[in-house]
């Protein structure tokens, strides 16, 4: 971590070596913002190292982009590998892997450079599905795309290796909120699970239990960018009010409510409660 | 083959035990004490006579016609109409496995109590069929043999309802409906499709599907016509698809695509009524009326 206060007084080779790893082995885009120096915002830094990236000639950003890892391989650099685990890519089986490292030639063959993604945005399948809709792209749109791509990707970086002031919005946040709505009061003890999709089957990412106030202690996911795809949280409606004694049929007619839903903004934040009664239940996107 | 109350009310014991006879798996004397007491008012009071003979019984005669049922999913349903109630969940078409399993609960509740396990299997799922078997083992003989005749009152109210016609029927049917409301727009959600999903052995099948109609309802119910199997259900609302062809923008994936609701019927003749109520952000849902 390096404070901006102390980049800005940094001299030119301590600044490109602070700020190598954020674009891949191009410290021209370091070299050049060096000259633009003082920042006053850690966002303003990262505009303005996007800004010389994209004013480079084509040539120079397809040179970047062509050095890049391809994802399914093994990673280049500590923080390529970081991302990627973020990813779960490691995790496929045979045949996905197998098959998500044909569409990663076919895309390299069509466009000359790997496939470049923001991996911490993504869930699993999402960044499966980007694969597959981009490779249908024209070469102008992909790499407009791998660039904005890139604009996410390191503006993570910055984030995490610059501090002070006007720090950029990297993170999004998952939360939740149990109102037990017969009882009139936050259901307290329930049990939550939420789980991500993935091949058409939901994995277990977590698990909680709301406290007094009907929330969890902290947020289901946080600290990080929400990834894009489709989950489920599952809540356990029928036990909360089987401990409160109260009759719900036999079986009740709600025990494992299941709330399935898309996130589509990464640095968003979805609240996403229940308001339950044994014989109702509603949800939104909150705030 | 039915029979209208009014020609029951007028036949003799060979008649009247030839009409609805078979309702009391064989168990002519049924039929015998029933037709001494003509003339019904309702099917429903023929059927509350019927069951009080067997309530009148002695023990014996009791233990007797419940011992000659037989074994659910065993080789040999005795009559027609078991062996119709019994394909009606798929227990002739069981795995190895799973007839193991009934084979082993039957032969332990047999040696428990020394009849066989009644269940009313229209009224069931087969989980819960294999559920209420494992909780009713555990049960002292008193409490089930009341069970077995309770079973034995819901099996033959059904019987006796598809045979006879006429004035007080019993109500042996329930029914599972839906409505969708689009409360972005305020009106009915109008061709949206739905498809309805049984549990079983921990895994959804699908048994059902509709399109919603103008009103936002399906054109007939879920479930109807019939008892409402207990069991867990999912119906499933394909609400992203929904708001996409009204143009409505909801993020990219949509916030809500399939929108799951699962519950469990616990009262075979009741009304189930499960509305959906949504925005392209926001659904609830409730046991309606």
């Amino acid at each position: 971590m390096v404070a901006l206060s102390e980049l800005n007084g940094l001299d030119l080779e301590g600044f490109v070596a602070a700020l190598g790893g954020t674009f891949e082995f191009a410290p021209w885009v370091a070299k050049a913002a060096y000259a633009r120096r003082p920042f006053a915002t850690v966002a303003g830094l990262h505009e303005t190292l996007m800004a010389i990236f994209r004013a480079a000639p084509r040539e120079q950003q397809l040179a970047f982009l062509r050095g890049q890892t391809v994802l399914s391989r093994r990673a280049m650099t500590r923080d390529s590998e970081r991302e990627h685990r973020g990813a779960g890519l490691e995790t496929l089986g045979p045949r996905l892997a197998a098959r998500y490292g044909e569409m990663n030639d076919a895309y390299l063959a069509r466009f000359g450079y790997p496939f470049y993604i923001a991996v911490l945005r993504y869930s699993l399948a999402a960044n499966f599905a980007e694969l597959e809709r981009r490779l249908a792209h024209d070469a102008d749109t992909e790499l407009a795309t791998a660039v904005r791509e890139l604009f996410f990707v390191t503006r993570l970086r910055i984030a995490a290796h610059v501090e002070g002031e006007g720090a950029p919005l990297v993170n999004g946040r998952l939360s939740t909120h149990v109102l037990d709505t017969q009882a009139g009061r936050p259901a307290a003890g329930l049990a939550i699970a939420l789980y991500e999709e993935a091949a058409g089957r939901y994995h277990r990412v977590t698990t909680a239990v709301t406290n007094a106030d009907g929330r969890t202690d902290r947020p289901l996911i946080g600290g990080r960018p929400l990834p894009i795809g489709r989950y489920e949280l599952r809540f356990g409606v029928g036990d909360h009010f089987r401990r409160r004694g109260i009759e719900g049929g036999d079986p009740p007619f709600f025990d494992i409510v299941p709330l399935r839903f898309s996130i589509a903004e990464p640095e968003g934040h979805y609240h996403v409660p229940l308001l339950c009664t044994p014989w109702s239940y509603s949800t939104y996107r909150g705030s | 083959m039915t029979v209208s109350l009014a020609d029951l009310n007028h036949m003799d014991a060979a008649a009247f035990a030839a009409a609805v006879g078979d309702v009391f798996e064989l168990a002519p004397w049924v039929a015998t004490a029933a037709q001494a007491r003509r003339p019904y008012a309702t099917v429903t009071d023929l059927h509350a006579a019927m069951m009080g003979a067997v309530r009148a019984a002695p023990r014996e005669q009791q233990l007797a016609f419940v011992r000659n049922h037989p074994d659910l999913a065993g080789k040999a349903a005795v009559t027609e109409d078991s062996k119709r109630e019994q394909a009606s969940v798929g227990l002739d078409s069981l795995s190895q496995a799973e007839l193991e399993r009934f084979h082993r609960l039957n032969d332990a509740y047999k040696a428990k109590f020394g009849f066989p396990y009644m269940i009313c299997v229209r009224r069931h799922t087969r989980d819960s069929i294999l559920s209420e078997f494992e909780r009713r083992l555990a049960r002292d003989e008193a409490t089930e043999f009341a069970q077995a005749l309770q079973e034995v009152f819901y099996i033959t109210r059904l019987r006796l309802a598809a045979k006879v016609t006429g004035e007080g029927l019993p109500q042996v049917n329930g029914r599972l409906s839906t409505h969708v409301l689009d409360t972005h727009a305020g009106r009915p959600a109008v061709g949206m499709a739905i498809e309805l999903f049984e549990y079983a052995a921990a895994r959804a099948h699908r048994i059902g599907g509709a399109v919603t109609n103008g009103d936002g309802r399906t054109d007939a119910p879920l479930i109807a016509g019939r008892p409402l199997p207990i069991g867990r259900y999912e119906l499933r609302f394909a609400v992203g698809e929904h708001f996409r062809r009204r143009g409505v923008e909801a993020g990219d994936p949509p916030f809500l695509d399939i929108v799951p609701i699962r519950f469990a019927i616990a009262e075979p003749e009741g009304h189930y009524h499960v509305p959906l109520l949504c925005s392209p952000w926001s659904y609830s849902t409730y046991r309606g009326s």
